[in-house]
């Protein structure tokens, strides 16, 4: 045991810094499993190299990712925890098995995704007011707003389904007009007081549609409205007059 | 429907954005992360909000290539949500939990490129910048303990410098180090412990309580 240590001692400031030779590694750690000293020096030094990540300089994310990240954790609940039966509203396997390399795909499981959330809350889906609940059992209400198109976008609209605790909101876009490859869709908040607030930007599916999830509370806010603003990232500050909006008041 | 002033909204727009975050700073990490395995949106966005940005950096420093990295970000976030109640404090921080968990997916990355590509650490000037919406104080704190870690490390001699970052965000093996410094490995191994124990003095030295 004495000799293995002496060997292996150095090996643990690699396994520290990820580095070890992946053959070793399951005899490293069968040592550092076993051996007191090893393991408190193991755990000294790959919490020092954990601060290593902060020797990176601070770079600044795209806003998509976070929305992507929330996207993404919803859908993975979904899938590993269920909704009963019984609140299901639409057909189990349409919406989990979606092909996740298909645009469309996606959007219509991370739609069918926030279904199956206002599902689990026994919501019915109600324009500009307050639901009373559904047959399944009493529930907290939904709300759902209307965006509607106008000038270059007359043909667009859009629906938006705020959870019951306004912690999330589904905005349904339909018939929006194609962009340049080099354009994207931005959507604002628009505050009650100062400048609006950039949620999201996309690109709209070959048939039109798109479906965000905005992870915001909309408390304070007095309308979603959508502009057309350079790609990819959009623009930190509306460029245009928007020609697709709703109140959310 | 109501339709926005533009051109107030335009007016307004000197003035500073209010932060709109969803979960006010009230919670410690531990508690995001009992929070998300009990399915709350709410603490995944807080701690996203809290380490997102470091997350990002670190896996963009390693790729090199934001695509990737936003990519690895996001399997990183869902893989703790997943295993959020895996966690557990002992072992260290919520903080170093995650970035471990997104170094070493990054590297995973790097390594299933064709030829072992590796990317310069650089950053394009244009990508470091300062995020919006981020509590103020916790900015600060952050800053202040970034500073700490370059200066511990740019305090290294330089060969113990190049091994370590070879090793963490070069993905290089002790061995493939020491065959491009040619050197012996037990060389590598050497100074890849001294380095970490002299990061560590440095660092209790300026009271980084993470370490």
């Amino acid at each position: 045991m004495f000799e293995a240590h002496e060997e292996l001692e150095h090996d643990v400031a690699a396994l520290a810094v990820g580095s070890g030779e992946p053959d070793d590694l399951d005899r490293i750690r069968t040592h550092v499993d076993g051996c007191v000293a090893c393991q408190q020096l193991y755990e000294r030094l790959s919490r020092t190299a954990g601060q290593l990540a902060l020797s990176a300089e601070l770079a600044t994310p795209p806003p998509r990712l976070r929305t992507r990240i929330v996207e993404a954790a919803l859908k993975s609940r979904q899938v590993i925890e269920p909704a009963p039966t019984r609140l299901r509203v639409v057909p189990r396997r349409s919406l989990l098995s979606p092909s996740p390399r298909l645009p469309r795909a996606w959007a219509t499981a991370a739609a069918a995704t926030m279904l199956i959330v206002l599902a689990s809350f026994g919501a019915g889906f109600v324009t500009g007011h307050r639901s009373s609940g559904s047959v399944v059992s009493p529930a907290p209400a939904t709300v759902q707003y209307r965006l509607t198109g106008s000038g270059s976008m007359s043909g667009a609209s859009g629906q938006a389904i705020v959870l019951p605790d306004n912690s999330l909101t589904l905005v349904n876009f339909q018939g929006l007009p194609q962009l340049a490859s080099n354009r994207v869709y931005e959507v604002w908040l628009i505050p009650n007081e100062g400048a609006p607030i950039p949620a999201d930007v996309f690109s709209p599916e070959a048939d039109g549609s798109k479906v965000i999830l905005i992870t915001r509370r909309l408390t304070g806010f007095k309308a979603i409205a959508v502009t057309v603003e350079p790609g990819p990232t959009g623009s930190p500050q509306p460029t245009q007059q928007p020609e697709l909006s709703g109140s959310v008041a | 429907m109501l339709k926005p002033n533009w051109a107030r909204i335009h007016e307004v727009m000197a003035l500073p954005q209010r932060r709109i975050g969803m979960a006010a700073d009230r919670s410690s990490d531990a508690d995001l992360v009992a929070g998300m395995s009990r399915g709350e949106v709410d603490a995944l966005e807080e701690l996203y909000d809290r380490y997102g940005r470091l997350a990002f950096s670190m896996s963009l420093k390693v790729l090199g290539d934001q695509q990737r990295a936003e990519d690895v970000v996001q399997e990183t976030f869902l893989k703790v949500w997943n295993a959020a109640s895996n966690f557990d404090g002992r072992k260290g921080s919520v903080r170093t939990w995650l970035l471990t968990a997104v170094r070493n997916r990054s590297v995973d990355h790097l390594r299933g490129r064709a030829g072992r590509e590796r990317q310069e650490v650089e950053l394009p000037p244009s990508l470091v910048v300062n995020g919006p919406g981020s509590d103020p104080w916790r900015e600060v704190s952050l800053a202040m303990e970034c500073d700490a870690v370059r200066e511990a490390v740019a305090r290294l001699p330089s060969d113990q410098r190049q091994t370590i970052e070879l090793a963490y965000f070069g993905g290089y093996t002790q061995r493939e180090i020491a065959e491009m410094c040619s050197v012996p490995l037990s060389t590598i191994k050497g100074r890849t412990r001294l380095a970490l124990e002299k990061l560590r003095s440095y660092m209790e030295g300026k009271g980084l309580f993470d370490v």
